[in-house]
Parts: structure tokens; C-alpha cells; sequence
């Protein structure tokens, strides 16, 4: 039984491979264009942007959007599995947490970057300050500063809990190998763990109980950003349906992110006993499922947009999907809607080289329907602007480019410093495996 | 004028009628400029009488069919940083004789894009009856509050409101211009103008009306709407732009972190973000010291010149007094030769904006939308044989 | 020098069932004060121990409900008491407009306080117990189960409490002093 888990730690307690390394510098590199980019807007100020009137907010809040929306499903995928204990959470869980904590890591950037004065950012903050004034508790965006924060405190805390008792066996295992140095830092961030079955059995309640509530949390926390755009006056952005809308069209995206990263780092560590073909089976026609349900919903909306809502939103509405902003529209159903149904074939899902393609591609698909939403949103209003277009600049594709390496280091890192999948479940696994075995 | 041309207030406020900024362009009428494949924009090679210039091409409604007009003033070549090379100069063109019109002029498309500042498109129509016009006898119901989830918040006191009349508005951008002047509102330059980030707080929309007697437009100036149920002030997530006890929607510079999402969700579309530091330039002697500097990354807006309301309202104080009506001008009221502009207390019996707001021709911008404007509008009116 | 009273006497066990049998034959036998450790959850053993979870979700429904209270009063307090504002002629206390931040506040409370919870229920952390000083305990990080009789217990005697453990199915049994 022992043997199965071995590879995983091997993983990560193994010095790095030429690969990761070369991965984790241009991870780092990309970081480091992200600071440049965080330095010049900080310096120079937003003018460095593409932004204008009225398109005031641009890839800031697409790429928020997206981030969130990455999070959203990888956790609600992790979340899902745990509360339904499926047999594929062994094997997905932990990196789904780890996808989503990197994901919320890389969106917390922009609600504070998106500022005209960044630095000021507390003041959406309730503390009791010199001028003796509150935020504004009605503002969708102070709904969103607390979105944001909860999702990153449950995601990170959520993720952590799980690993407490994986932490405890690199503990013993570096110990064991004689790196006091390393086990001493692993326990210590295993609080102490002794794998007591009274505490295995309240660690379990409070992981399932808090599995349970990320669902409502995450939901919550798409659905705010939406309703940033859905509580505005715009005909296009002004409409109940978006947020549901936001969190069925992101599901691609942190799932064909969550299948890439599988397809990766099986082949990767070499575990690909652990995260098996089943497994890369079931994920890849989930995606293609999400994507199904991606697709209902903007089949709805197009049917909603075109005959059922008020003339100012219809006229709206075809500007965004079948005027100047048709290509990000159609864009974004083409690679997240359709180009997932490829994985309804056996033979294409389970090879790698379609799998990771096609994940990212969704994901990518998932930002154009952002764009769609945020700039193609504005192609009509109330009045007749002129509205001239938005075009974004080298600081802004820098902020994104960065941000994705951001995301990519941290999982780098994740995948080098902890078990990129959970061991005790594993055995858990195992365990209940030999018992029906017997039974047999 | 050489002088005015090194004036940016004047460079970079859009001409009436194409609302071209930062230079000139031949104007064509829409079927000609069609029939010579011109987009707006195109650049053009023009000749005459063997002398050639290039020009941006421009439509314009009512310009007549196979014409073009070759605006004079721009093209200069010593007229300091802010005048000189803007445009072209129509002069090269222009018989010696000094004529006003000359036949035989040659168009020819060259195929590149001029470098042109358009603030309107050329062709503008008013699909949200943001102008309606009235025949004689004709006018609208009183403006109605609309429904509300909340209860009314009570404004007792003072209530500032401005009424527009359409009809008496020609269009000529001088309110727009005072507004600038008055509130230190910056020149943003050419080219931050082209990419949409022009800073004036009062713009004056244009709306092509053709009609039977021959081409026409309305304009419409647009302020600050100061809505009662202001859309702009529930987004904002520190309390930076909220409403006074005279239901201003007042806008707290200090406090603005620059979400920018109070713009979004105004419909009016009268809010105007700082991209950049206008401040240096703006920090002159010239500059009106009742108004504030504005730095990067906040947002602003028509005010009501609510530095001339306090300043009314500390006069009366000293003479123990109440305000009397009109004794509060705004900039763009006072800049405004057709006297289109009223302002006052909505809630003092008899001012001049109460009667104007109650005049069967008023009419609230997107009153269906609920925001309760204070800024209305009095309808224009047109003869029974046309539109 | 004298030899130091024993913390308790541990049995290692290669299978989970038989952790499980162990627990119940303790139990049958009296011992009280047992501990079981093990590389993954055993809901028998636990049920065997009669571990409860509940006091886990009752502390994140009252955390969630105070967070979520707390929210909405802060909200209430400030924007209708201390700096009443006319934001966009709503009313102060514009509440439909405060639920969504108080819905998330409270869900965000009852998650943080259903782990830590968790963690001060199991009186962790706590880098330092004396089981970590049994023979081969790294393991029960790993594969194998250990059933632990802490001296604790009144009856606890070290000699009954090893010969207790090796009529037990333990592939190694052995005291836990505290080094």
C-alpha cells in the first residue's frame, strides 16, 4: 500500500528536474514583466492603458472576470468531488484547490491595479479612519472586496486543511531520510499532526462542512463580479440573467485548465498510476459537459437578447454579438462551446496533446466572452457616443502576460514543495478498495 | 485669428456641426463622398489650378451635392506649439482674387487615413429621443418621478436645477468653452482627444434632423444631470461622489480611489476621468483659484459652479438675506448668447427654472430610466409642415 | 536514578480493521483514556471512539450567523448613525443593497470557523506529544495504525497495559516514555 503514494512524494521531495527549471524560469521572467508593468502603472498612472470614455474599465476587468472565473470552477469542481467523494478526488482535488488558489492569487491583483489611485485602495475598507468616513456598503464594489476576500481566505484555508495531514507524512518521511532541517519545516506547518482517528474524524466534518459552503461562496463570488455589470444602467450589462450566465460560461475555463494541468503533471511526475486514463477520462467529458451547459446558456441569451428584452438591450445585444463585436462573441463560443465537444471522442480525450490544447483554448475562450462583455458591452448605450474603440496597450498585455506567469509560478512551485495530490486519500482510497476486495 | 489659433480651449473644442477638434477637413456631402469612395477620415489630395493640398475628407449633412468646403484658419506654419500644423491650410487653394468659391477642383483618394480628431460621428441620429421636437399645440405631460423601491428622500430646502431649452440652442459651444474656463477643466491635446479622453464637462451633442425643407440638427447641451436618484453614487465603493442637502450630486475629489465605475453606470455618460496628471499645466496664474486641481486618477464633473452657489449663498448670509433668483449664474448659463440656460431653486416659488421645469415643452434626457434628473430639458419646437 | 513513569503503551497494527478490533476489545476491556492514530480517516474506529463532528458544524452555524449579523450591523450602524449619507436618494439604511456583502461575511465566518474550530477541537497545533516518541510512529503517517492507552487512564499500569496490547493482533508493542 505504501508503494502507490511513493511517486507522489518522490515528486516533492526530489531536486529539480531540467524541465521544471526551465518552466519555473520563465514563469519567473514573465513575474518579473509583471512587476515592470506594476512599477510603470503605479508610476506613470492608468494613462498607460488603452482605456477611455466610456470604456473606463478594459483588460483590467476581463482579465479579473476570467481569473475569477478559473477559480470558480476549478474549486467548485474540487468542492463537488469531496461532497460527492468521488473516486476522482484522489487524484484531482488537491491541484483543482491549488489551480483555483493560484487563479485568486493572479485575479486579487486587479481590483487594487484597476484603481485610478491604487494605493488608496483601503479606503474600501471599514476602519476607523481620520476623516471619519465609511465605505459605501451599498456599492457592488465593496460586495466584491468582500468576494474577493472570502474567496481567497476559504480557497487558501480550505486548500491548507486538506494538506495538514500530507504535510504530516513529508514530516516523517524527510525525517526518516535523515533532513531534520526539512522536517522540521514540514511540521511545522503540520501544526503536530499525529493522524489521530477523533481528529481524522472532525478534520473530515470541517472538510466536507467547508467543502459545502465554498459553494454558495463561489457562486457568491462569480455572481459579484457580474453583478459589478448587471446593476449598471448599460442595456447590455443590465440584465438578470448575467450572472448566472458568468458562472455557467466560466466553467470551461477552470476546468479545461484543471484537465491541462492533469494531462501535464502525470506526464510530468510520472504518476500516472495515480491520475490514471479513468481519471483523465471523466475530467475531459466533464469539460466537454461544461461546455454543453456553456452552450445552453448562450443559446438563451441570444434568444432572450433577440426577441424578449426592451429595444434599447435588443439594439445592444446585436451590436455585441452581430455587429463590430461578433468576432469576440462567436470567438468565445467557438473555443469554449464547441471545440470542447471534440472530447466526446475516447480516442482524442485521452491523448495529451489534444487534452492540453483544447483545455487551454476553453480558457482562452472564457477571456474573449469577458472581453465580449466588458468592451463589446459598450458598443451600444443610451445615448449615441462616439465611442472610440478600445484598444489595449504593451502595459496592459504585460499586466495579463504577467499575472499568467504569476499563476504558472505558483503552481510551479506548488507542484515542487507539496504533494500535487492528496496521499491520504489515496490510502483511504486503498483501504476501502481492499475491504470490498475481501468482501468479495 | 492668428491668436485664437494658439488658443488649445479653442483647438480642442469640437467644431458644431462635424465635431472635427485639432485642425480641419474638406467637407463633402455624405452622396458625394460616397460616390468618391471616401470614408471619414480618408485622406485626399486636392487640386486646383495646378496647387495641391492634402486634406482629411469629412461628411457633413446639408453640405451640397458636388461641392466641398475648404474651412480657412488651420495649416498654419509659425502659430506657436499649440496652432501651428494643424490641419490644412485652405489658403494654398484659394484663387488670388480672393474669391470665395472657385470651380475645377480635383479629388483625388490617396488612399492613407488622415490624422484627424473627431469627437461625433458624422452622421448622427436621435434613435433615443433625446431631442423630440413638437408641433405647434403639442407638448408633454408633467415630468414624473417614476416608481421607487425606497421611499422619496425630502429636500426641503433648496433644490438647484437647471432647465435647457433645445430650441434656443444654436449649437455654438460657447457653454462649453465657459465651463472649461471656469472650472479648470485641461486640454488634453490631440491625440489623448482621438483615443476618447477629452475632459470637457459640458458637451453639446449634435442630432441630424433631415426633414422635407432640407437638412437641420438639434443640439443638445449635455451637463452633469445631478439625477436625485443618481446611478453614479450607489457603484462607488467609498462614498467619494454622494448627494448634498440642495441635491447636488456632488463630486469628492479627495476621496475618489478611480474605480471609474460611477461612469459606467451613468447613462448620460457627463463623467471624466484624469488618465494623467493635468495639473502642471493647469497651475497658472490663468487658472479660476475657486476651483480645485483635479490629480491623476480621480474623477470629475459638472459641479453646478458649486463654488458660485457658495459663494451667492455666503453674500446673502453677510446681508442677511434669502437668495434672490438668478442671483446664481452658472458658467455655461452666463456664456450662453441664446439665454437657453436657466438655473435656480426648483423648490422657490415663481424662479425662473420652476416655471421653465413646469412649461409643457419640459422634458427629462432618458426620463424613462428613473435617475430624476434636476437638469431638464424644454423641447424644440417646429413648424407644422415639416418633420 | 529512578526510571520516569511511562506516558502510555502503544500497539502498532499493519490493517485498519484490526485498529478497529483493537478499539473495541479496549473498550469492552475498560481502558479509557485511548487514543488512535492512523495515515488516513477510519470512520469505524472513530464511531468506536465515540468521536463526535457535530460540535464542528455548530461552531461555523453560529460563526456564520455573527458574521453575517456583524455585517449587516456594521453596515446598518455606520451608514444610518454615524455618517448618514445621501448615496443616489436612497434611504440610510438601504438594505437590500447591504444582504449581499452580509450573505458572503457569513459564509466566509462559518468556513474560517469550521477549520479553526477543528483545529483548537483537536488541540492543535501542538508540535510537541509524547506518541511521537513511540517506536515507529513515523509510520502512522504513512501505513501503519497505532493504538495508544495514555497513563492517564486510572487503571492504567504499565505491565497490565503491555500485556493487554499483546493479546491484541499488534505487530509490535512497546511503552512511550517522554524523552
Amino acid at each position: 500500500m505504501s508503494v502507490s503514494t511513493t511517486p507522489v512524494v518522490a515528486a516533492a521531495l526530489r531536486p529539480g528536474a531540467w524541465g521544471f527549471r526551465l518552466g519555473l524560469l520563465l514563469a519567473l521572467a514573465g513575474v518579473a514583466v509583471l512587476a515592470a508593468a506594476v512599477a510603470a502603472l503605479l508610476v506613470l498612472g492608468i494613462g498607460i492603458w488603452g482605456n477611455n470614455m466610456p470604456h473606463v474599465w478594459g483588460f483590467d476587468l476581463i482579465a479579473y472576470a476570467w481569473w475569477i472565473g478559473i477559480a470558480n470552477a476549478a474549486s467548485l469542481f474540487a468542492a463537488v468531488l469531496v461532497l460527492r467523494r468521488h473516486g476522482l478526488r484522489t487524484a484531482v482535488n488537491r491541484f483543482a484547490e491549488a489551480v483555483a488558489l493560484a487563479a485568486v492569487l493572479a485575479a486579487a491583483l486587479y481590483p487594487i491595479l484597476h484603481l485610478g489611485r491604487p494605493w488608496l485602495f483601503h479606503w474600501t475598507i471599514a476602519y476607523p479612519a481620520t476623516t471619519g468616513l465609511w465605505p459605501q456598503f451599498g456599492s457592488p464594489l465593496v460586495w466584491d472586496f468582500w468576494g474577493i476576500m472570502a474567496h481567497v481566505i476559504v480557497t487558501a484555508l480550505f486548500w491548507y486543511v486538506g494538506l495538514i495531514p500530507d504535510l504530516a507524512t513529508l514530516r516523517d518521511r524527510a525525517a526518516m531520510q535523515g533532513r531534520l532541517g526539512l522536517a522540521r519545516a514540514y511540521g511545522l506547518f503540520a501544526l503536530g499532526w499525529r493522524g489521530s482517528v477523533v481528529h481524522w474524524h472532525r478534520h473530515q466534518a470541517a472538510y466536507r462542512l467547508v467543502a459545502a459552503l465554498v459553494l454558495p461562496l463561489l457562486l457568491s463570488a462569480q455572481t459579484v463580479v457580474a453583478l459589478e455589470f448587471a446593476t449598471t444602467l448599460v442595456p447590455a450589462w443590465h440584465q438578470a440573467r448575467l450572472p448566472v450566465h458568468m458562472v455557467v460560461t466560466g466553467l470551461p475555463s477552470g476546468l479545461g485548465v484543471v484537465l491541462a494541468m492533469a494531462a501535464v503533471l502525470r506526464h510530468a511526475l510520472s504518476i500516472e498510476r495515480i491520475i490514471d486514463a479513468g481519471d483523465m477520462d471523466v475530467l475531459a467529458r466533464l469539460l466537454a459537459c461544461a461546455a454543453l451547459a456553456s452552450g445552453a446558456s448562450y443559446a438563451h441569451e441570444i434568444l432572450t437578447g433577440m426577441v424578449f428584452e426592451d429595444s434599447a438591450t435588443r439594439a445592444a445585444f446585436t451590436a455585441r454579438a452581430f455587429g463590430a463585436g461578433a468576432p469576440a462573441y462567436w470567438g468565445a463560443i467557438l473555443l469554449s462551446v464547441l471545440l470542447p465537444q471534440l472530447l466526446w471522442r475516447r480516442a482524442l480525450r485521452l491523448r495529451a496533446e489534444v487534452v492540453i490544447p483544447v483545455g487551454l483554448l476553453a480558457a482562452a475562450g472564457v477571456w474573449l466572452d469577458r472581453w465580449s462583455l466588458v468592451v463589446g458591452g459598450l458598443l451600444r448605450e443610451h445615448l449615441p457616443a462616439h465611442a472610440v474603440a478600445y484598444v489595449p496597450s504593451p502595459a496592459e498585455w504585460a499586466l495579463l502576460v504577467g499575472s499568467a506567469a504569476l499563476f504558472g509560478a505558483v503552481l510551479l512551485l506548488f507542484g515542487r514543495a507539496i504533494p500535487v495530490v492528496a496521499m491520504f486519500e489515496i490510502r483511504h482510497e486503498e483501504s476501502l478498495e481492499d475491504v470490498a476486495e475481501e468482501e468479495r | 485669428m492668428r491668436e485664437d489659433a494658439q488658443n488649445a480651449w479653442l483647438q480642442e473644442l469640437p467644431r458644431p456641426l462635424t465635431g472635427l477638434a485639432w485642425g480641419n477637413a474638406a467637407l463633402f456631402d455624405p452622396q458625394t463622398a460616397a460616390a468618391l469612395r471616401l470614408a471619414p477620415g480618408d485622406e485626399v489630395e486636392l487640386t486646383l489650378g495646378g496647387r495641391s493640398v492634402l486634406a482629411a475628407s469629412w461628411p457633413v449633412a446639408g453640405q451640397a451635392p458636388g461641392c466641398v468646403t475648404l474651412p480657412l484658419g488651420s495649416g498654419r506654419q509659425a502659430a506657436g506649439a499649440v496652432g501651428t500644423g494643424r490641419g490644412f491650410d485652405a489658403n494654398l487653394l484659394r484663387p488670388s482674387d480672393g474669391a470665395w468659391t472657385a470651380p475645377g477642383l480635383i479629388v483625388r483618394r490617396t488612399g492613407a487615413r488622415a490624422d484627424l480628431v473627431a469627437t461625433a460621428a458624422p452622421h448622427r441620429v436621435d434613435e433615443a429621443g433625446a431631442v423630440p421636437r413638437l408641433r405647434p399645440g403639442e407638448g408633454f405631460a408633467p415630468i414624473a418621478r417614476g416608481a421607487s423601491l425606497h421611499p422619496d428622500w425630502p429636500y426641503e430646502g433648496r433644490a438647484w436645477g437647471m432647465a435647457i431649452d433645445v430650441d434656443a440652442c444654436i449649437g455654438c459651444n460657447a457653454c462649453a468653452l465657459a465651463c472649461q474656463a471656469e472650472n479648470n477643466v485641461p486640454v488634453v491635446g490631440p491625440q489623448e482627444l482621438a483615443r476618447g479622453r477629452g475632459m470637457h464637462w459640458l458637451r453639446v451633442d449634435r442630432y441630424d434632423q433631415p426633414s422635407a425643407a432640407g437638412p437641420a440638427a438639434s443640439f443638445q447641451p449635455v451637463p452633469c444631470m445631478q439625477c436625485e436618484k443618481a446611478p453614479c453614487e450607489p457603484v462607488c465603493p467609498v462614498n467619494a461622489t454622494v448627494h448634498d442637502n440642495e441635491g447636488l450630486n456632488v463630486m469628492v475629489h479627495a476621496r475618489c480611489v478611480g474605480t471609474r465605475t460611477c461612469s459606467n453606470n451613468c447613462p448620460y455618460k457627463v463623467r471624466r476621468f484624469n488618465w494623467n496628471d493635468h495639473r502642471p499645466a493647469l497651475d497658472t496664474p490663468r487658472r479660476n483659484p475657486e476651483v480645485p486641481l483635479r490629480p491623476r486618477g480621480v474623477m470629475e464633473k459638472c459641479t453646478y459652479c458649486s463654488h458660485r452657489i457658495a459663494a451667492a449663498r455666503t453674500q446673502a448670509k453677510i446681508e442677511g438675506r434669502a437668495l434672490r433668483d438668478g442671483e446664481v449664474e452658472t458658467a455655461c448659463q452666463r456664456a450662453c448668447p441664446t439665454q437657453a440656460i436657466t438655473f435656480g431653486d426648483l423648490n422657490a416659488a415663481g424662479s425662473a427654472v420652476a416655471a421653465k421645469r413646469h412649461d409643457a415643452r419640459s422634458y427629462a434626457l432618458l426620463g424613462d430610466l428613473g435617475t430624476r434628473p434636476r437638469t431638464t430639458y424644454l423641447a424644440q419646437r417646429v413648424p407644422r409642415d415639416t418633420a | 536514578m529512578s526510571r520516569p513513569r511511562p506516558c502510555g503503551a502503544i500497539a502498532e497494527f499493519t490493517e485498519a480493521e484490526a485498529l478497529v478490533a483493537a478499539i473495541r476489545a479496549a473498550r469492552a476491556a475498560g481502558w479509557s483514556a485511548l487514543e488512535a492514530h492512523a495515515p488516513h480517516p477510519v470512520p469505524d474506529a472513530a464511531v468506536a471512539l465515540g468521536a463526535k463532528a457535530a460540535p464542528v458544524a455548530w461552531i461555523a452555524v453560529g460563526a456564520g450567523i455573527a458574521g453575517a449579523a456583524i455585517a449587516y450591523g456594521t453596515a446598518w450602524y455606520l451608514s444610518v448613525y454615524d455618517y448618514p449619507l445621501n448615496v443616489g436618494g436612497r434611504p440610510p439604511n438601504a438594505w437590500p443593497a447591504f444582504l449581499p456583502a452580509a450573505y458572503i461575511v457569513g459564509v466566509l465566518w462559518a468556513a474560517v470557523a469550521a477549520l479553526l474550530g477543528m483545529l483548537w477541537l483537536n488541540g492543535l497545533p501542538r508540535l510537541h506529544h509524547p506518541v511521537f516518541f513511540a517506536r515507529g510512529f513515523h509510520r502512522a503517517s504513512q501505513d501503519r495504525y497505532f493504538l495508544f492507552l495514555m497513563a492517564e487512564d486510572p487503571r492504567f499500569q504499565p505491565a497490565s497495559a503491555l500485556a493487554f496490547l499483546r493479546g491484541l493482533d499488534a505487530v509490535r508493542v512497546s511503552e512511550v516514555r517522554a524523552a
